[in-house]
């Protein structure tokens, strides 16, 4: 699948994916709080550098042996108790504090219980892909929807993920939303994030996976509480039939696709590949790789 | 400082024991973490099989088992018997102790090997079939892992002997250690 | 390779001659240079590794290399520079001094240090061989399941990996024994262990980690082994009960001690240079002495901060986090005794003492970045990202291979009896230092900016990562330049380097008591030794250390 950097152009994409630019939300989300944690340990440490650093230079420089200094040895100091003791004790008091921070931000963020009004998610590792799937409120044995590579979220109420592995262990990782958590097989885990705004957010599988691990990349949407309602009631729906549909169907059908690919109101019930129900629905395929208009699923169809 | 053994550069050492008890402890604390890794495998992995055959089901008459046990650990008392009779000089008590414990081994060696035909023929488990299984052969493979207690004593009995006259057991990698050691 | 020849030796003896004496050899300081040989050709091959992999991230949707031939790439630069380059060159150089600086004849196990020793090179070339026999491991060297089961990794280049590995990770318990044993039993007479050189000291305890972390991975690698083709189910999550995490606790269990491993070492070494070229006994011998201890017990209970973001309960994220804001403390405490050492000396800025410097300097950063990585929640923001590979790359190799600069030029003239050209030294110690920073500051920058580790490519809509990357990438030329400046230097100074005589540096242990290089038997008579600075007491009848030390 050749790169072809032109048309990629045309691909929805976040200005930022930076971790110190966490979304924007009411009470605060765990990127946020990480940040505030990772300013912090940054004063900190900046203090520690600019102190030691500075010690440092201050002996390369003044105690530089010049071409006027005797051969003789200078005073030999075998060491000081107190002083000893004192970088012993500053060094312990100072991670303490850190410490008691971290357990603070460790507690806050990660949740075993989902959050109060929160959509639970599960995400499906897949090399080199991800499946979404929306389980039923009521039911949560039953999906309402599933779809693959793009997430699609509500704004203003804590998203609730569980995720899961097929094969490898991938990691779900948004800078912008959360920390990442890693997608491990025989191992759910589980993570949450939120925000008010509605927009684009992007990231990418953060563990190794294999071959295609660099273009195993991560769209998350955020709508508007209303369009959200829109897109999962369509996303429900299974595949759109009639005339006009008639021709595509059956050459779909006709070949190996289904096989390993599902749209819901066909016999295609393949599993091992992204459900294709309401691909057209999605704005890239492969992963985010490129753009999905006409062209580029012909040429990625093959 | 006490006692100031010579060893072969003719320095003093400032340990009351010769290198190669030093080294040979060393090489034991290496054993001991490796099958210490697979104490810990066994823990995990212990009731995660989700499918049978259980210990119960296979080890339903271990007799065979205890004897070979009994052998084995009695193999450490001849070992230690054999190696004092040698600083002694004793030469003849020495062969009949080594040759008793060489005797032990096989024994042990061969109630293994009917246990694990047992397991593979008539249970028909192998390191494949299920969790229980692969790790209790995995650590079969390297010592008879259900029994550790004599881990313990092994290691005890070799500290107590010289390294070279020890005759390598059925424990393969220990006896690779020995002949590496010896050699030096 | 006869370096440690005289010079006439070499002119009248037939090459096959030479070649076998090498080969068969058991001294000790034949292996230790034996080992530095091979560890420097593995050195250039890892870093071509790396410097091909930079070349493919340029700019974006390079498309120099192909994705798996990336993912090789990456998965044995990896393995190659912990397993095959500083490992080696800490075990060769400690394997060439420690006999010397406790006044010994040799290791206690000459033949199973000269096993050791081929076990290490034949592993190597082992795993190497994968490239010939149809691809390198493409898992990463951390190897993590299931990737690595058969289902996902069906050639047989994870196997050369495992059994690479496990053969060079047996020589290198060997080695550990060996050390425990020389430190132990073979110091010179007055020698107590309380007076041993720091250097020989640290590699008692590395000896230590040596000892305990090395068999997990091996009994890890056997597992391993054994669900690719015993069929059991270890790792192999595609069968109920197996674990993925097992693995990486397992792996992290010795990985992690295996970075102090690395670590201890270059302390070691930096603790040897610093007292000489300041003048200045060390300061706070003992405290050094315990934070080592400190530092070997307390790194094998943090291994699991290397998992942070896999989902452990959060009782284990806490105390791992905390247990690695503990690390923090005894390392603290040596930098604190080597800038103390410096202060009030008379400081020589010869080569191995710029190198010192730059460890301390370029550690502090790779430290300091690891008490933010040792934060949990800041883990799971940057782990897997180039944040991180900035982080361990200032530790190992702003730290750790610096040091071993250090400690290579402070000993070059010992091993040799030349000293390297100093004018050369500076130049390679300048380009290093600036080309290390180039390539590796900006990393902390990029993994901020999302960008991930481990990704053969990355895109145009990511313009802001381009910089960085290309600036990284420019980096590797100057320390290409860096690189070359060194070996030309090693080969300029053995050539045409003026002699070195028996203590270039007025040093105070006791290797620089002998010739350089030593004569087989290493000492003609052993000083009595009263005090953790033999030469000096010598030099300074009226002003011994003795007086001064407590212990």
């Amino acid at each position: 699948m050749a790169l072809d950097s032109v048309l990629l152009a045309v691909i929805d994409t976040a200005d930022s994916v930076s971790i110190l630019d966490p979304a924007p939300s009411d009470g605060g989300g765990p990127a946020y709080w990480i940040l505030n944690l990772f300013y912090l340990i940054c004063c900190v440490t900046g203090v520690i550098f600019i102190v030691v650093q500075g010690m440092l230079v201050y002996c390369t420089v003044r105690f530089r042996k010049t071409k006027d200094d005797d051969d003789s040895e200078p005073p030999q100091v075998y060491g000081s108790t107190p002083i000893e003791v004192a970088w012993t004790v500053a060094p312990l008091l100072t991670v303490f504090v850190i410490f008691l921070v971290v357990v603070r931000t460790v507690v806050e963020i990660r949740v075993s219980k989902p959050p109060p009004n929160s959509l639970p998610v599960t995400v499906v590792g897949h090399q080199w892909w991800w499946e979404f799937r929306y389980p039923d409120p009521k039911n949560p044995e039953v999906d309402l929807a599933v779809t693959a590579n793009e997430l699609h979220v509500p704004a203003g109420r804590p998203i609730f993920l569980r995720l899961e592995s097929v094969d490898v262990i991938h990691s779900f990782w948004i800078p912008r939303l959360a920390g990442k958590t890693d997608v491990v097989p025989g191992h759910p885990n589980h993570m949450w994030f939120r925000t008010k705004e509605a927009g684009l957010f992007q990231g990418q599988c953060a563990e190794y996976c294999g071959t295609q691990h660099a273009n195993m990349l991560l769209n998350v949407y955020v709508d508007e509480p209303e369009t959200f309602q829109r897109w999962l009631e369509n996303e429900r729906r299974p595949a759109r039939d009639g005339f006009d549909v008639r021709k595509g169907k059956e050459k779909f059908l006709s070949l190996a696709c289904v096989g390993c690919h599902t749209v819901r109101g066909t016999p295609a019930r393949g599993l091992f590949g992204p459900d294709l129900t309401h691909l057209m629905s999605r704005r890239t395929l492969a992963s985010g790789m490129v753009p999905n208009d006409q062209e580029h699923l012909h040429r990625w169809g093959g | 400082m006490s006692a100031e053994a010579t060893t072969h550069a003719g320095h003093a050492s400032s340990l009351p024991i010769s290198h190669e008890k030093v080294g040979m402890i060393s090489f034991l604390v290496t054993e001991a973490a490796f099958f210490t890794t697979l104490i810990m495998s066994y823990l995990y992995y212990i009731g995660k099989s989700k499918t049978g055959p259980q210990p119960a089901d296979v080890f339903e008459d271990i007799s065979v088992t205890i004897i070979s046990t009994v052998l084995l650990l009695s193999s450490s008392i001849t070992v230690h018997l054999a190696d004092g009779a040698f600083k002694k000089g004793k030469h003849s008590v020495f062969v009949r102790f080594w040759f008793l414990t060489i005797a032990l081994g096989v024994a042990f060696l061969v109630g293994t090997a009917i246990e694990w035909h047992g397991l593979i023929f008539e249970h028909d488990l192998t390191i494949a079939t299920n969790f229980f299984r692969h790790d209790l052969f995995h650590s079969g493979r390297f010592s008879r892992f259900p029994r550790d207690a004599r881990r313990a004593d092994d290691e005890y009995s070799l500290l107590s002997g010289p390294v070279a006259t020890r005759p390598a057991r059925q424990d393969g990698k220990c006896g690779v250690g020995f002949v590496v050691l010896a050699f030096c | 390779m006869a370096i440690a020849e005289p010079e006439s030796a070499i002119v009248s003896r037939p090459l096959p001659s030479i070649l076998h004496e090498w080969v068969t050899t058991v001294d000790h300081k034949k292996l230790g240079i034996m080992y530095i040989i091979a560890a420097f050709i593995f050195l250039v091959i890892g870093g071509i590794e790396a410097a091909l992999m930079r070349w493919q991230l340029i700019r974006p949707a390079e498309e120099i290399l192909s994705p798996d031939t990336f993912n090789q790439l990456f998965t044995m630069h990896g393995t190659t520079m912990i397993f095959f380059v500083v490992m080696p060159l800490l075990i060769g150089m400690a394997n060439y001094v420690v006999p010397l600086m406790i006044g010994a004849r040799d290791m206690a196990f000459p033949r199973l240090n000269a096993f050791s020793f081929w076990l290490y090179l034949f592993g190597a070339i082992f795993t190497y061989y994968s490239f010939i026999a149809g691809g390198a491991p493409s898992i990463g060297w951390f190897a993590y399941a299931p990737l690595t089961e058969k289902a996902f990794s069906r050639d047989s280049s994870t196997d050369y990996w495992i059994l690479g590995l496990l053969i060079s990770g047996i020589g290198t318990v060997g080695g550990g024994v060996n050390f425990i044993a020389t430190i132990l039993c073979l110091r010179a007479p007055g020698m107590k262990l309380s007076k041993v050189p720091l250097f020989v000291w640290i590699i008692l305890w590395t000896a230590f980690l040596i000892v305990v972390a090395f068999p997990p991975f091996t009994a890890a690698q056997i597992m391993l082994l054994f669900d690719r083709h015993l069929g059991s189910h270890f790792f192999d999550t595609q069968s109920p009960g197996a674990s993925a995490l097992f693995w990486q606790h397992l792996f992290w269990f010795f990985g992690h001690p295996e970075v102090y491993i690395l670590a201890l070492p270059a302390f070691g070494m930096i603790s040897e240079v610093i007292p000489v070229f300041s003048r200045k006994v060390i300061f706070g011998y003992e405290s050094v002495a315990m934070a080592t201890a400190g530092i070997g017990f307390i790194s094998l209970g943090v291994w699991a901060h290397h998992m942070f973001s896999v989902g452990m309960s959060r009782p284990l994220d806490i105390y791992f986090s905390g247990a690695t804001f503990l690390i923090a403390v005894p390392t603290g405490i040596k930098m604190f005794n080597w800038l103390a050492t410096m202060y009030g000396g008379k400081i020589i800025l010869k080569t191995p003492m710029l190198f010192a410097l730059g460890f301390l300097s370029m550690f502090l950063i790779g430290g300091l970045t690891g008490i933010m990585l040792a934060a949990q929640p800041v883990t799971e923001a940057v782990t897997d990202s180039y944040f991180v590979v900035a982080h361990f790359h200032y530790v190992a190799f702003g730290g750790i291979l610096f040091a071993i600069m250090a400690g290579f030029y402070y000993w070059f003239p010992k091993m040799t009896g030349k000293i390297l050209n100093e004018s050369l030294g500076v130049w390679n110690f300048w380009f290093l230092l600036v080309g290390f920073n180039l390539t590796f500051g900006p990393m902390h920058i990029s993994g901020i900016l999302g960008m991930p580790r481990r990704v053969y490519t990355y895109h145009m809509f990511r313009p802001e990562w381009e910089i960085w990357n290309l600036l990284s990438t420019l980096g590797v030329l100057v320390q290409a330049i860096a690189f070359a400046i060194f070996f030309w230097n090693i080969y300029v100074s053995l050539r045409w380097g003026e002699p070195a005589g028996d203590d270039p540096w007025d040093a105070w242990t006791l290797e620089w008591a002998t010739t350089s290089p030593p004569p087989v038997y290493n000492f003609e008579t052993v000083p009595e030794v009263k005090s953790r600075r033999p030469l000096w007491d010598l030099k300074h009848p009226d002003d011994p250390d003795w007086k001064f030390e407590h212990f």
